[in-house]
């Protein structure tokens, strides 16, 4: 199809080639936003339509809470069923411009009467703002170096895995939007750079704004833009133009990024946003230099120019490293912080360096998130060295900075991923367009070889030829032969097409797992689902209390919340650490201690993640060093790390390991019961299959606490807290000796009372019950 | 001294004969922003910043009509023609409209 | 007792003075360790920095008491402390309390926790109640290396302020920001921040340049893939230049055979490096 195209814009006059060219632009965008769509569905057709993870859970809560209760309610929410008994505002913590997007788009469509579900719009709203990315990144990479490298870059952010990542159907979450927010405000940063038009940066600000308000990572673009307009003025690219376009985006960013509840003040205030006034304070300094310069015409102003941008910045450095001795202006905070000194998190917040997303980058995972364009950006960004201007800095600058963000955090990959995929399109259009240029003996072999590929790739080889109309005209003779042309431009696009097979590999394999229902393949090759976690959420939201607590490890918050809908102590907004901390030091203290900080918090419920039945490796017990640490970080005294590791510092569950382990509340509530159960015949009874171990507390009884339900492969495990009286009567005592002791003394003192007063026995135990709580 | 002075009177008799008449309008409106905001500094420094987002966006937005001023002045300048070619004098004035409308919604939502 | 010295050197006789003699009134600290250069322990220099990086912090601080001394033992001056004590490693860290004898956890576990002076102070803290705020020694090599650094520079610009035409020099400017990505792109911020064994002997003596999974990197497999890297891009360069340039055939014929080798092969390679660490990655190019 694209043949007859093509034969016929070479014959046709000017403004119809244009036209076809657009209109093939536009298919192309077209397919692109289709592959990239539908590459992210692998989740809905194996699963169904289902929030993924952990924080995805938090965000539908809260739409579901929005549309259902009004922007205004939302805005203004406390909820009070989490951080029992803390409770946390929400309308404050939270970027909204998900809620917000989501929630406008659900209004919309109920306008037009097409009524569907919050909860499919949520699920599919990342794969469609994906094709809104890789249309804003086409638009970007054209304003960078042409038309032809726009559409690579656009078909490469479509279906590449580091996207991906984060955009599958299901993963309900800020980065899904940000990103093309992102791309956005940068393409139209670009454009009034070089326009020099206040209307694009009145846009690029407004575009800023919506970032702000979906995304943490703002912080990023207003770094950036100050960084790239102060090195233009380093380099003697001062120009009217860059002085409207950055004033203008400044002052209107920075009075509507404070309009975010969770921004608030943020913006002058602290260090990470201080760069950008910095260098607003010095366009004006250089912008009045050039002034008197051009109307006092003196030569000595030329040196006047660099002295006084020096000393200004310098009096602004000044200033803003004074304020924030002096308080005003709070230092980085610790997650920014620990981009900078590498060590910085590990040793003073173990609640960061827990989370594997922050985790330093290997090579291994850059070229499983970007496959070829990891080896061939570099080629770009020479290209865009080579030939710089005002807007190819900044792709140069966006490049460095974002690949050592990468390489200090994987999460930060996401940022990386646009910018490789622009700078490879530029590399990778820039090969094409020279190698497909003209030989009429390539062309053929070219078109057959379209003729049988996947229609993903089909879009490369179109890619391929808009330039190639381009320079249909001028055509020459050259050096290469024909043959060796056709040669590379095929091992070129079979490149391309490993890329398209990587990319499916790698999202079918890696990415499009919910994580709440979990899939397990047999020897067989039959598929078995294990929906474990949404049996108990539902077990919970059937069985227990609407008012009950369920105290878990914080990872599991959100989803206890959003889908059992009962009130949680912690969850994946690890804004409290303390708390955290105590909830970390129940799981690790032996059960009777465990047992006086749960009346104390009043837990109801304690639910325990246990993968040793079916081989599941995220599970609690895997996860209780960080448990230890984040305790031992708030409660030295009664944790220590050493204790849960045998002499050799080993972790271990088996008769080996440290007695302190095998008798803390988490490894009881693990392996309850779990000593009698024999897997198959080959393991003994109690065999642990995560860790390969038989465990090492086999028979033990639960005073506290009793199972309350267990799912169909134990993965997640009910306990229900006792209440005071329901302990069996002769443990009481023992109970007593071994823990409260200091209370002991009180209960006699009750004893004696009830010698006295003859109350009944139950009240004076609640009575002890409350004077402990005091 | 006196050579300051004379650098400044010079300045002076230049200006007043170079700058069009436009750009002298415009340059008396950015000179009473520039008195406006000195006064607001000043009475936040005597008064206090109490109501910060009032103070905030009572002076955003005076730096603010200040920058639209300034960016409308360097592009309605015929001797900058040649670096906004794509922008007459006609649409610099409907962008500097355009941000002024956006500007002042937001003060207005932020002045609470 | 020695009032002046922070950490007081023992041989054999003194060792049994004032260490093995109990009860005593106060906690001792030894390390007992191997720095004669000879005995090659790179990581008792280290341990013993750290160690008197501690003692003198609690040297100077508010709650210096006599309840506890820090002391160290040297394999060369008291072999028979190490005979008595029954060690065979260095360095180790013995914390001997006033009553009875070391249990086992007054041996610090420098395998887990290192040997950071925090470390040593926590444990410290741990077995003898006695808090030490470890006061490091600023550091200012750091800031001096970037104080000279930074002049240098400035006084290169200065020397050469009448021709600054290097500066706009784009190839250098390419090279470098070439070389950074290839850093960051071959992990070289993961060995950084998480210190690596350069490569891996087996038990057998085959050594593994290449880590088997693909949690984990050796520093010489970081080296290895920034050439590969490298070498593709150089590759793409190559290609892009045969086909721009206008030159004479030949030339720009072995320049576009050169750079489709280059492409092809080292990225085929770098697939199957990838495709040894990935388990069931189906897909391939020209080597297995």
């Amino acid at each position: 199809m694209s043949q007859t195209y093509t034969k016929k814009s070479s014959i046709s006059k000017l403004n119809s080639k244009a036209g076809i060219s657009s209109l093939l632009i536009f298919v192309i965008l077209l397919l692109a936003w289709i592959a990239g769509f539908s590459s992210r569905l692998f989740a809905v057709i194996r699963f169904e339509s289902i929030i993924h993870e952990f924080d995805p859970w938090f965000n539908y809560r809260a739409t579901a809470y929005m549309v259902k209760h009004g922007f205004y309610n939302f805005l203004n929410w406390f909820d009070e069923r989490a951080w029992y008994p803390l409770g946390r505002i929400v309308g404050g913590t939270v970027y909204p411009g998900l809620m917000i997007t989501s929630g406008s788009i659900h209004y919309l469509l109920h306008l037009l009467h097409i009524n569907v579900h919050i909860r499919d719009i949520c699920v599919f709203l990342a794969p469609v703002f994906s094709g809104l990315t890789s249309i804003s990144t086409y638009y970007l990479t054209k304003e960078l170096w042409s038309k032809g490298a726009g559409l690579f870059a656009a078909c490469f952010i479509a279906i590449v895995p580091g996207y991906i990542s984060r955009s599958v159907a299901g993963s309900y979450d800020n980065e899904g939007i940000a990103i093309f927010a992102l791309q956005f405000t940068y393409f139209l940063w670009i454009k009034s750079v070089k326009t020099g038009s206040v209307f694009w940066a009145v846009a690029s600000a407004l575009s800023y704004f919506y970032m702000v308000s979906a995304w943490g990572g703002y912080v990023f673009i207003i770094n950036l833009i100050p960084l790239h307009v102060f090195v233009l003025l380093l380099m003697g690219r001062f120009s009217n133009r860059l002085f409207t376009s950055y004033t203008t985006f400044y002052i209107l960013g920075l009075i509507m990024s404070m309009q975010i509840p969770f921004v608030g003040f943020q913006p002058i205030r602290t260090s990470e946003h201080m760069a950008a006034s910095g260098v607003f304070a010095l366009m004006f300094a250089v912008a009045t230099l050039k002034y008197l310069q051009s109307m006092m015409s003196k030569s000595e102003f030329k040196s006047l120019v660099i002295y006084g941008g020096l000393i200004a910045a310098g009096i602004v450095f000044g200033t803003v490293v004074l304020l924030t001795y002096a308080g005003f202006i709070a230092p980085w905070s610790g997650r920014f912080y620990s981009l900078w000194d590498t060590g910085y998190a590990k040793i003073h917040i173990p609640i960061i360096a827990s989370v594997s997303e922050h985790q330093p980058t290997t090579w291994f995972a850059f070229f499983f998130d970007l496959h070829v364009l990891v080896a061939t950006f570099p080629a770009g960004l020479w290209y865009c060295i080579k030939n710089i201007n005002d807007e190819r800095v900044f792709v140069v600058l966006y490049a460095l900075s974002a690949v050592y963000f990468a390489g200090v955090m994987v999460r930060l990959m996401l940022t990386l991923t646009p910018v490789v995929c622009i700078l490879s399109g530029i590399a990778f259009s820039g090969l094409l367009e020279l190698f497909l240029r003209d030989d009429e003996i390539a062309k053929p072999e070219e078109s057959g070889d379209e003729e049988h590929t996947t229609p993903k790739n089909r879009k490369y080889d179109k890619v391929g030829r808009v330039p190639k109309m381009k320079h249909e005209l001028n055509k020459e003779p050259d050096g290469i032969g024909p043959n060796i042309r056709t040669i590379i431009s095929v091992v070129i696009l079979l490149l391309l097409m490993l890329f398209a097979v990587h990319c499916t590999w790698v999202t079918s394999n890696a990415y499009s797992s919910p994580s709440i229902v979990l899939a397990s393949y047999s020897g067989d090759g039959t598929r078995q689902i294990l929906d474990d976690f949404r049996e108990a959420y539902f077990w919970l939201s059937q069985n227990t209390a609407d008012e009950a607590r369920v105290m878990s490890w914080w990872d599991y918050g959100y989803q206890i919340a959003g889908m059992a809908n009962r009130t949680t102590l912690v969850d994946n907004n690890t804004w409290n650490n303390s708390h955290i901390a105590l909830v970390g030091k129940a799981m690790s203290s032996n059960e009777s201690a465990a047992y006086t900080i749960m009346t104390a918090l009043d837990v109801d419920y304690v639910l325990v993640i246990f993968g040793g039945v079916i081989g599941y490796s995220g599970d609690d017990i895997n996860k209780f060093l960080w448990m230890v640490r984040i305790a031992e970080g708030e409660h030295p005294k009664d944790i220590k790390e050493s204790n849960y590791f045998t002499e050799q510092g080993e972790f271990r569950i088996d008769g080996e390991g440290s007695p302190t382990l095998l008798n803390c509340l988490m490894y009881k509530l693990s392996y309850y019961r779990f000593g009698e159960l024999k897997l198959d015949y080959r393991t003994p009874a109690g065999y642990d299959r995560t860790r390969n171990a038989v465990i090492g507390n086999k028979d033990f009884q639960l005073t506290y606490l009793e199972e309350a339900y267990t799912t169909e492969h134990w993965l997640v495990r009910i306990y229900r807290v006792k209440k005071p009286d329901e302990f069996n009567r002769p443990r009481i005592p023992v109970a007593n000796r071994l823990v409260k002791s200091p209370n002991f003394v009180s209960k006699k003192s009750t004893k004696r009372k009830r010698g006295t007063l003859k109350n009944k026995p139950v009240i004076v135990k609640g009575k002890r019950l409350s004077s402990k709580q005091s | 001294m006196a050579n300051i002075g004379s650098v400044v009177s010079k300045f002076y008799s230049e200006y007043s004969i170079k700058t069009p008449k436009k750009m002298k309008i415009i340059d008396a409106y950015l000179l009473y922003i520039l008195l406006t905001g000195i006064v607001q500094f000043v009475y936040c420094l005597l008064v206090g910043t109490f109501p910060f987002n009032s103070f905030l966006s009572g002076f955003i937005s005076t730096v603010g009509s200040f920058v639209l001023a300034v960016c409308l002045r360097l592009q309605v300048n015929p001797e900058n023609k040649n670096q906004f070619q794509d922008i007459s004098p006609e649409r610099g004035y409907a962008d500097f409209i355009f941000a002024h409308v956006v500007l002042h919604l937001v003060v207005m939502n932020f002045i609470g | 007792m020695y009032r002046h010295k922070a950490v007081l050197r023992f041989n054999g006789n003194k060792f049994r003075d004032y260490v093995k003699g109990t009860p005593r009134n106060y906690s001792m600290i030894v390390m007992f360790t191997a720095l004669a250069p000879q005995r090659q322990c790179m990581i008792c220099r280290h341990a013993s920095d750290e160690y008197h990086i501690v003692s003198s912090s609690f040297r100077h601080s508010q709650g210096y008491s006599k309840k506890l001394y820090f002391a160290m033992v040297d394999f060369d001056e008291g072999s028979d402390v190490f005979q008595m004590m029954k060690l065979s490693t260095a360095p180790i860290f013995m914390h001997f309390p006033p009553k009875g004898k070391p249990q086992r956890a007054d041996t610090m576990d420098i395998s887990r926790v290192g040997v950071a002076a925090e470390e040593i102070a926590k444990w410290i803290a741990d077995r003898t109640d006695i808090q030490i705020h470890v006061i490091r020694p600023p550091n200012y090599l750091g800031t001096v290396a970037a104080i000279i650094l930074f002049g240098l520079v400035a006084g290169f610009l200065y020397l050469r302020r009448n021709n600054l035409d290097f500066l706009y020099n784009k190839t250098m400017w390419g090279m470098t920001s070439l070389f950074f990505c290839f850093t960051m792109i071959s992990g070289q911020m993961w060995n950084h921040i998480r210190g690596p064994p350069f490569l891996h002997q087996g038990p057998n003596g085959q050594i593994a340049y290449i880590h088997g999974s693909s949690q984990g990197q050796f520093v010489v497999e970081t080296y290895i893939i920034m050439i590969l890297n490298a070498a593709v891009v150089i590759g793409m360069i190559l290609l892009t230049e045969a086909a721009r340039g206008k030159r004479d055939p030949n030339k720009t014929k072995i320049m576009a055979v050169t750079g489709l080798i280059l492409v092809s092969v080292f990225f085929s390679l770098l697939l199957s490096i990838f495709r040894t660490k990935t388990q069931g990655y189906p897909y391939r190019l020209l080597f297995n």
